[in-house]
């Protein structure tokens, strides 16, 4: 079997809210394999998106060992893990995050600018990650001129333009009607399937976690459960 | 160049309040360029003083005169080339308003002891022949209409004197805004106390290096006389009147720093709103591998965009229209009011200052923050 390419070590985050000291992840131990597509549930506060954020490198254990791609985060510095995740993270927010004075395609461009491409490089690559999620019509549209799907769909093309190792999606349907929501994750679901992207999803949303290969769940800190699903039912290839 | 676009269409974000603030900019801007023309105009006297001639005067201040006599004697001192009366008249056109100076010379002699007065051959020598005759600088041409064979009356309240002249010429160089008339014709027609006295004699030396003599050698001669002179190079002279001057330009020295302050405050507070409301994009920024000095500098960028373009506009604008209406004819001892290129680096560099420290605290600050802490804003 190969190398799990996410390896969570006896994780524990603790941080102070008003005076009182919080466990928002309590000895977590997590492997995610390359192509890997796995759901993250729990209630609120739970500490799931603490997880994700821990694995991208936005956020620091308290405790235990944080490995991804054989990377150690934990000894990283801040400057460092900013080009780590360059290269290796693409993160899908809940809230899009788009940069309003930018088009979709400047949006997407974004991390590209941190790479040594030549502007060719850069619009092929733009293209591309906007043509796969369907938005080639759309690319010098504002955000302000897009639905909040095809903000979120714009938002999920700046995550892969950089062909990143890892896909970290925080809530991508938290913010957008049944229908957009469907759509993101058909798009998800695609990218694990065709592309072999490995993916880890935060969600409430049952039907949103129904689209991933495994479902895991996180209750005051604790990951729990393990439900894995024989067959990816919604994908459509 | 791959952020400019990034940097422009962050300035734009807040079309309203950039407007605003470009516009502060550009009247800061102007404002001190105007302050700092008028700075310069003020050492213009001692920046172009010639340094071969010397002023010399009696030696208790400028209101007592000294006797036409003395001229012979200082015609041979050695190291002097020439020499010729000098004499305020400070006649009047009409109306007290119409100040412009008018000085009584020796005709033969004004072109060579003041070779910046620029006129034709044929205009020196009616001025010459002319004992009635006088010239006057372009620029009182352009406020009075003289025109030559006009004749002009100036009456001085310090001889109680009204004195008939006729434009002979109209002369160009660094001061246009003088009246130069024969001092013998003046002469004639001052009352009896008043003959054979003139206010200073302006000096030619052969050389610089013997002005510091020539000066002393004038002064000891007429130590012991009834009329005592003190002798100084143009430069010393006009840097006399500048210490008259000295409390005006600190004044005018601490508009400036106010002025500036008061910029930076308009600014700091516009960049400080400008990052703090983009705090979260710039958690997203750091998400997606954007390190903290990228980050500051794209603010930096933006702040320093506003600067070019508000000193751009502010200069322009100053140097238009200070180009196109030459406030000096309209201002006493103003000989120009055209900023120097020095003034309008200077303004342009003042401007770049003014963006980076607005902006820099603010920028330091957000692009501090951890992605986490960035991203959790509610600003």
């Amino acid at each position: 079997m190969s190398e799990p390419i996410v390896r969570v070590r006896n994780v524990t985050k603790r941080f102070v809210r008003d005076g009182f000291e919080v466990i928002a992840l309590d000895q977590v131990d997590l492997e995610l394999y390359e192509g890997d597509f796995l759901a993250l549930m729990g209630p609120s506060g739970s500490g799931k998106s603490t997880l994700l954020n821990l694995l991208a490198g936005i956020d620091r254990v308290t405790e235990g060992e944080v490995e991804v791609m054989g990377t150690q985060l934990t000894r990283m510095s801040e400057s460092q893990l900013a080009t780590w995740r360059n290269a290796h993270i693409g993160y899908i927010f809940q809230t899009f995050n788009l940069v309003p004075v930018l088009t979709a395609f400047e949006n997407v461009e974004l991390p590209l600018l941190l790479t040594k491409l030549s502007k060719a490089e850069r619009r092929r690559n733009v293209e591309t990650a906007l043509d796969l999620v369907g938005l080639s019509d759309r690319m010098h549209h504002q955000p302000k001129q897009l639905s909040g799907g095809q903000e979120q769909r714009v938002a999920i093309a700046r995550a892969i333009v950089t062909d990143p190792d890892l896909i970290l999606a925080d809530e991508p349907t938290g913010n957008l009607d049944a229908r957009s929501g469907e759509e993101i994750m058909q798009i998800l679901s695609t990218l694990n399937h065709e592309l072999n992207k490995t993916i880890m999803l935060v969600t409430h949303d049952p039907h949103a976690a129904s689209f991933a290969a495994e479902q895991r769940h996180l209750e005051k800190g604790v990951l729990t459960e393990v439900k894995e699903f024989a067959a990816r039912q919604h994908v459509t290839v | 160049m791959k952020y400019a676009k990034l940097i422009f269409k962050n300035i734009l974000r807040n079309k309203r309040r950039t407007l605003l603030t470009i516009s502060s900019l550009v009247v800061s801007l102007f404002l001190i360029i105007s302050l700092a023309t008028i700075l310069t105009e003020f050492d213009r006297g001692t920046d172009e003083a010639s340094p071969l001639r010397l002023i010399s005067r009696h030696a208790v201040s400028l209101g007592f005169v000294i006797p036409m006599a003395h001229l012979q004697k200082i015609k041979t001192v050695p190291g002097v080339k020439d020499a010729m009366p000098f004499s305020w008249f400070g006649g009047i056109y009409k109306d007290e308003r119409n100040f412009f100076a008018n000085f009584a010379v020796d005709a033969r002699k004004l072109r060579e002891v003041v070779p910046e007065v620029k006129m034709s051959d044929a205009d020196w020598q009616s001025f010459i022949n002319d004992r009635q005759g006088a010239i006057v600088g372009q620029k009182l041409v352009t406020l009075y209409g003289f025109t030559p064979g006009q004749r002009v009356t100036l009456k001085s309240p310090i001889y109680n004197q009204s004195v008939e002249f006729i434009i002979r010429g109209v002369y160009t160089g660094s001061d246009e805004k003088t009246l130069y008339f024969h001092y013998d014709y003046l002469n004639e027609l001052l009352p009896a106390w008043a003959k054979d006295q003139v206010s200073t004699f302006s000096i030619m030396a052969n050389s610089a290096e013997d002005v510091p003599r020539v000066g002393q050698a004038i002064d000891s001669i007429f130590a012991n006389s009834d009329a005592p002179t003190k002798t100084e190079s143009e430069r010393e002279f006009a840097l006399s009147f500048q210490t008259m001057m000295g409390g005006v330009k600190q004044f005018l020295y601490g508009i400036m720093a106010a002025i500036t302050f008061s910029l930076l405050l308009v600014m700091g507070n516009t960049m400080a709103m400008n990052v703090r409301e983009r705090t979260k994009e710039v958690g997203t920024l750091k998400a997606i591998g954007f390190q903290r000095g990228t980050i500051a500098a794209l603010f930096l960028g933006e702040a320093l965009m506003v600067a070019c373009i508000g000193a751009g506009i502010g200069i322009a604008a100053a140097a238009a229209v200070f180009n196109a209406v030459d406030l000096s004819i309209y201002i006493p001892n103003f000989i120009s009011f055209v900023p120097t290129g020095e003034t309008l680096v200077a303004a342009f560099v003042l401007s770049l200052f003014v963006g980076v420290v607005s902006v820099i605290y603010s920028a330091y600050r957000v692009s501090g923050l951890t992605v986490a802490e960035a991203l959790r804003s509610t600003e």
